[in-house]
Parts: structure tokens; sequence; C-alpha cells
């Protein structure tokens, strides 16, 4: 830098200039998908996930029945809280960061909700338990009558209710 | 002409231990016409491949086990056994909040994609890092991507008139 900011030859930042070789090898005229995506390109894409989504289907039905089982579990004293949070943590984070991506957006804002409430515990007494399994049963309903998009009046109304009933026991 | 990108010619690492999320990915990655690709499921296979070569890539997930995936992207851009420290790296992750955005960034991710992501994103990063390399900044407190992305022109009043 020169001028009236640092004296030249003071500078301890060094700017290294990309080498472009990834670029050389692989950015061609002819030669595979565009820089920007045509829409044929595109759909050709969108493909791949439609295809994976009864894998994501089957994959969510197992975390809910792991977190399910995991509210029995602490329920009945058969699991530590650190455990049970960490599990519910864990299957609520994946689980919102897939939804979206199959076209289950409500499903996503769920399992934030869900996500949110549990990161924020820190005991888990029957209260919470139960806004847990609230959380689990509408996951369930959305996943088993497969309501992509953002659902209608009754969806935005329990998810309405399941964030104030966050708010109000957190 | 519209300039394309030949992925055979691009080495890609997927880090994830969600294997619907790697397998997506990698499906992604099969269609656009990759054929050189690993996966790891954790922090340890990550370096163990990064260690290997052969990568140009990297995509992760921010939650790893051992380590996190920031961790991994410190031993990238810092280590002494890192092969390649301006090495792409792509995080993606569902814990989108601005905070855990700020920290990638300052860690020396190159693209931060929040989880749920379109195809549609995923690739304009994947494009961008290929297509559009980043300059990098080593100064005392930090060593990663130049993180200035905006490019304004200066509309203010003249300095001289």
């Amino acid at each position: 830098m020169t001028g009236r900011g640092r004296p030249p030859g003071k500078s301890k930042v060094q700017i290294i200039q990309p080498t472009g070789e990834l670029r050389k090898r692989a950015v061609n005229y002819k030669k595979g998908f565009s820089v920007e995506l045509t829409s044929s390109e595109m759909i050709q894409l969108e493909k791949v996930v439609h295809q994976s989504k009864d894998k994501f289907v089957v994959s969510v039905g197992e975390k809910l029945k792991n977190l399910r089982d995991a509210a029995h579990a602490i329920a009945e004293d058969a699991m530590s809280i650190p455990g049970f949070l960490r599990t519910a943590e864990k299957d609520s984070l994946e689980i919102k960061g897939l939804g979206g991506t199959f076209d289950f957006p409500l499903l996503t804002q769920v399992a934030k909700s869900l996500n949110d409430y549990v990161r924020g515990l820190k005991n888990v007494t029957k209260v919470h338990l139960e806004i847990i399994t609230l959380h689990v049963d509408a996951l369930y309903v959305i996943l088993g009558q497969h309501i992509t998009g953002q659902g209608g009046a009754t969806e935005a109304e329990v998810l309405s209710a399941l964030l104030q009933a966050t708010r109000k026991f957190g | 002409m519209a300039e394309k990108i030949d992925f055979s010619k691009v080495r890609f690492l997927i880090v994830d231990n969600n294997s619907l999320s790697a397998q997506m990915i990698e499906d992604i990655l099969r269609m656009l016409g990759t054929t050189s690709l690993r996966r790891a499921n954790d922090s340890t296979k990550a370096k163990a491949a990064l260690r290997e070569g052969d990568i140009d890539i990297v995509i992760t997930e921010r939650e790893l086990e051992p380590e996190s995936g920031i961790q991994l992207v410190d031993y990238i851009r810092h280590s002494a056994e890192s092969l390649d420290r301006l090495m792409p790296v792509i995080m993606l992750t569902a814990r989108s909040e601005s905070e855990y955005v700020t920290e990638a960034r300052d860690k020396g991710v190159t693209e931060f994609l929040a989880k749920p992501f379109t195809v549609d994103s995923l690739y304009r990063r994947i494009a961008s890092v290929i297509a559009r390399p980043r300059a990098f900044v080593n100064s005392p407190q930090y060593f990663g991507p130049d993180r200035r992305r905006r490019q304004q022109a200066y509309s203010g009043p003249n300095r001289r008139s």
C-alpha cells in the first residue's frame, strides 16, 4: 500500500492471486454443463433429487422412530437427559437440513422449531417432553400424509402453536 | 458461446456423516459427469483422504465427528500436512444462523450453503469455485479466500472536481 496508508513495504497482508489451474483444466466451450445452468440441464439435475425422495421418506421415518423411542426411554428413566438431548438435537437438525430439498419445507420448519427448542434445554421435565413429543407427532403426520409445500391453514396453525409452546415453556 | 464445465476433470471429496445427504450430492456430481469422487463420513477419514491427494474440491458438512467441519477447514488452511492450502471448500450445514456463517467465512470456507439446499444453489457454488476462483488473503489474523465479494462502483462525489 502506498500514499496516505501504511508506509511502503510495511504491509503484512499478502494477496495471493488464484492460479486458475482448475479453471484451465475444466472450463471449455464444448463439453459439460454450462457455467450458468440452462433449464434443460436444471431439469436433469432435479431428477436426481426426485429419484432420492423414497430414500428420504424412509430415512426421516427411521429418525422419527428413533426420536419416539428415545422419548419413551427418558420417560421411563431408561436414558440419560444429556443422551436424550443429543439424540433429539442431532436427529431434528438432520431432518431440518433435508426436508426443503425434497419439497417438504413444512417438515424443515417443524424440525427447526424442535431443534431450536432442544438446543436451549438443560433439563427435560414432563412439559418439555410433551412439547418434544408434539413436534415428533407433527413431523410424523407431515411425512405420513405427504404434506409437501407449506401445507394449508391447519398446518400453519399447528406450526404457530408449536412455536408458541416452545416460547412459553422453554 | 457459453462456457461449460467438464466435470470429468474435477476431483471431489464429499464429507458428510448423513448417508442420504452424501449419496444425493454424489448422485448430482455423477450426473454432472464427475468420475473422480471420494466420500468420508468423519473428519479422520477426510483428513486421510486429503493426505492421499488428488482432490480439487471439498464439499463438507459442518457437523462432523470427531472434529467439526470447521476444524477440517482449519486443517486444510493451516496444517503443515495439508497438500493444498488454497483448496476450495464448500460447507453445507443445517445451522444457517448468521453466527455460523460468519464463523465459517472467518475460518476460510470458500462457499457456504445452508441446508436444505436446492440443486441450483449447490451447482452455482460448485461452478463458482471452478470458473471464478478467488484470490487468497494471507495475513497474521486470517488465511483464506478474499472475503470481499462485492465489487461496487464508487458512487459518491468526485474527490477532485
